[in-house]
């Protein structure tokens, strides 16, 4: 280490150069929310419709406003995940991965590899049909202690985690080392 | 005193503790019968004409039930077992449930030692082998003689030494007891007074009495009941004067007492207090009643708070926390994650914290105070719809005189965030971050920038608008967080902090 950095000189995270997530991501993230509202909807439709059991006209009103309401809070909800998901990209440096997310309020993560203890790479049913996945990142303490990228391609996320899990074992010294052989 | 012999006897083979176990069982026994009493209750209930016309069945029940005792303390020690192998320790143990728990010594964080006061006798001890891992891994071997306690602890720690640092540092001295090494720090009772009056330390004696608050709790109701509390408090038979004296020298009493609880409680805690330096570790010996001896490895003190409420401000001291990597399972009556110094003056605090890592007096840096930005934010986001909210009901309901008082509630609340605003402070030089923060008392938190487990940048467009920024630190211990600061100093902190942890050879733990 060389203490005599300056503040000037130091690496700045100001200047990372951000690499998107994968092109369809924020479809795929807003359409996940428009499956999870239609389906709302539709279970309020299927009441209002079906005639086996009578359904008195107060509480066809109700549901009816909030059917609608639902409509309008996934439409709402959509615009902001595909807005949202615009947002969110990843930044890799020698010795770190950082990660951006929020549209009003803008968070910067970042994850020094030598910190790492563990990563792990998951995929839902629907980041299966679409080919994505999502890395977690883990180090060590009881907060803070995931950092999840979201919407990667299958490929460049495993490629990631090698990539980190290279840099944990080259580079991690401390006593931890012993136990990423185990968790990683 | 014992050496190394003590552990190399048995090593590899499983043994059984030291049979004053007995008594730990039939307490442990005894604890879980009490947590279970209200199970007990309706069987009791049901069973009580039948107890009634044949008095001599409760005998049989106690009997029996101390038969059952007796039974299950010698099945938990029959069934508990030990081995210390080469690099790990195992246990086996219970009686209904079997469990195996094998722990290899570099997952060991720490090991604890107790005395219960039943262990005295034999020069017993109960050793707590840490993990840094989940609850589930925690193991207790629960009575073991004084010197193959410590040949244990020293072995373990050994062998944890050959595994972090290339270097074996073989010296006997490792195996000497507890009484070696450097004290740093030693707690009179004068000192533990004080801590008892600053600090409130009732829970340690509401702990040690929760299975009979009940019963005193019903018997102060059925004493309250009988007296004629209602004439004794009233304006009208008493008169102002008298009225006063009563009610200021209840509040009076009350408080006394729990100060002189809190004393108590201070002093079993912490009577004959020794902070002890040894081989990279610091040790605390305490305990009235149970010995305590925590002890931690000075290279996984993650941050050192130098905590001061508004009392200890008045007597002038401080309390010094080390802190270590935090448990989420950790038991919050005895958090075992940290060491504190208790009541030591600022002076004492500062030389202590810096057995921990070397940084500059916390209380004479010139701190960067927050924006005040943070008292507009929190009054439209608290006060104004917390005002709001009461005005409503108060003006709108039927309410009497007193609830009027309810409009000061915003005030206070508007007090709070301003004291919160006015202590919130951050400083930070090459190699540590300086956090000030608290409402009434001031906390003083310092943590080596290279311990830095993982940072967060934070910023909302307003904020970039005016160059705020908020950051978080992550480290083992906790998270540090400063919000609505510079944001060149924000990104100063955060780019130092990244640029030690991943070049400074350092190691975190």
């Amino acid at each position: 280490m060389n203490p005599n950095v300056t503040s000037e000189e130091l690496p700045s995270i100001e200047d990372l150069v951000k690499v998107p997530l994968a092109r369809h991501y924020p479809l795929i993230s807003m359409l996940t929310y428009a499956v999870i509202d239609l389906t709302v909807v539709a279970a309020g439709v299927v009441v209002l419709l079906q005639p086996f059991i009578a359904v008195d006209q107060n509480t066809r009103d109700t549901l009816s406003i909030l059917i609608i309401a639902a409509l309008g809070l996934g439409v709402l909800s959509c615009v902001y995940q595909w807005f949202a998901a615009k947002a969110k990209a990843y930044a890799l440096r020698e010795h770190d991965i950082s990660f951006y997310s929020g549209i009003i309020f803008r968070h910067v993560s970042t994850q020094p590899t030598n910190r790492i203890q563990h990563v792990e790479v998951s995929q839902g049913p629907i980041e299966r049909f679409a080919n994505l996945a999502k890395l977690h990142i883990y180090s060590a303490g009881s907060a803070m202690q995931t950092c999840v990228i979201p919407g990667l391609e299958k490929g460049k996320a495993n490629q990631l985690r090698q990539f980190l899990l290279n840099h944990v074992n080259t580079e991690s010294y401390s006593s931890a080392a012993s136990d990423n052989d185990e968790l990683i | 005193m014992m050496n190394s012999s003590d552990l190399q006897q048995p090593m590899g083979s499983w043994q059984r503790v030291h049979p004053v176990a007995l008594i730990y069982f039939a307490v442990q026994f005894l604890k879980g019968l009490v947590s279970q009493l209200f199970v007990l209750v309706p069987i009791f209930i049901g069973l009580r004409s039948a107890l009634d016309s044949n008095p001599a069945a409760i005998i049989g029940i106690m009997i029996g039930a101390s038969v059952l005792m007796i039974a299950y303390a010698i099945a938990a020690f029959l069934a508990f077992q030990f081995r210390v192998n080469q690099d790990s320790v195992e246990i086996h143990k219970g009686v209904f449930k079997r469990l195996k728990l094998n722990l290899p010594f570099d997952k060991i964080q720490d090991v604890k030692l107790e005395q219960p006061i039943y262990y005295r006798w034999h020069n017993t001890r109960v050793v707590m082998l840490d993990t840094a891992g989940s609850a589930k891994q925690e193991a207790i071997i629960v009575a073991l003689p004084e010197g193959t306690t410590n040949a244990l602890r020293d072995q373990i720690q050994q062998q944890k030494n050959q595994q972090q640092t290339s270097t074996v540092p073989s010296s006997d001295s490792q195996l000497e007891d507890n009484e070696q090494g450097e004290v740093l720090n030693r707690r009179s009772i004068g000192d533990l007074i004080i801590h008892g009056i600053t600090n409130n330390r009732v829970w340690i004696i509401l702990g040690a009495f929760s299975p009979f608050i009940d019963d005193a709790i019903r018997y102060l109701d059925n004493y309250l009941a009988d007296s004629d509390l209602i004439a004794m408090y009233s304006i009208e038979q008493q008169g102002l004067v008298l009225y006063l004296t009563f009610v200021l020298s209840t509040v009076l009493l009350i408080f006394l007492f729990i100060t002189l609880l809190s004393v108590v409680g201070a002093i079993i805690t912490f009577y004959d207090y020794r902070l002890v330096k040894l081989e990279g570790r610091l040790r605390r010996l305490s305990g009235l009643l149970t010995k305590y001896q925590v002890s931690i490895n000075i290279s996984r003190i993650q941050h050192v708070e130098y905590n001061q409420d508004w009392l200890d401000g008045l007597f002038g001291r401080i309390n010094l926390v080390y802190k270590q990597i935090s448990h989420t399972s950790q038991r919050a009556v005895n958090d075992q994650s940290s060491l504190m110094v208790p009541s030591v003056t600022a002076q004492q605090s500062v030389l202590l914290g810096q057995a921990a890592f070397s940084h500059n007096n916390p209380f004479e840096q010139s701190y960067q105070r927050i924006s005040k930005r943070f008292i507009i934010k929190y009054s439209a986001l608290l006060t104004l719809p917390f005002t709001v909210a009461i005005v409503t009901v108060v003006f709108l309901s039927d309410v009497s005189a007193m609830q009027y008082l309810w409009l000061f509630a915003p005030v206070v609340l508007q007090g709070l965030i301003v004291l919160r605003w006015f202590r919130w402070g951050v400083y930070h030089d090459q190699t540590h971050l300086y956090v000030r923060k608290g409402f009434f008392g001031v906390d003083r938190l310092v943590c080596p920038l290279c311990k830095l487990q993982q940072s967060d940048y934070a910023q909302s467009l307003f904020q970039r608008r005016v160059g705020l920024a908020n950051i978080k630190l992550g480290l083992a211990s906790s998270v540090m967080t400063v919000p609505m600061i510079k944001q060149t100093t924000a990104l100063n902190i955060i780019n130092r902090a990244l640029y030690n942890t991943e070049f400074s050879q350092q190691n975190w733990m």
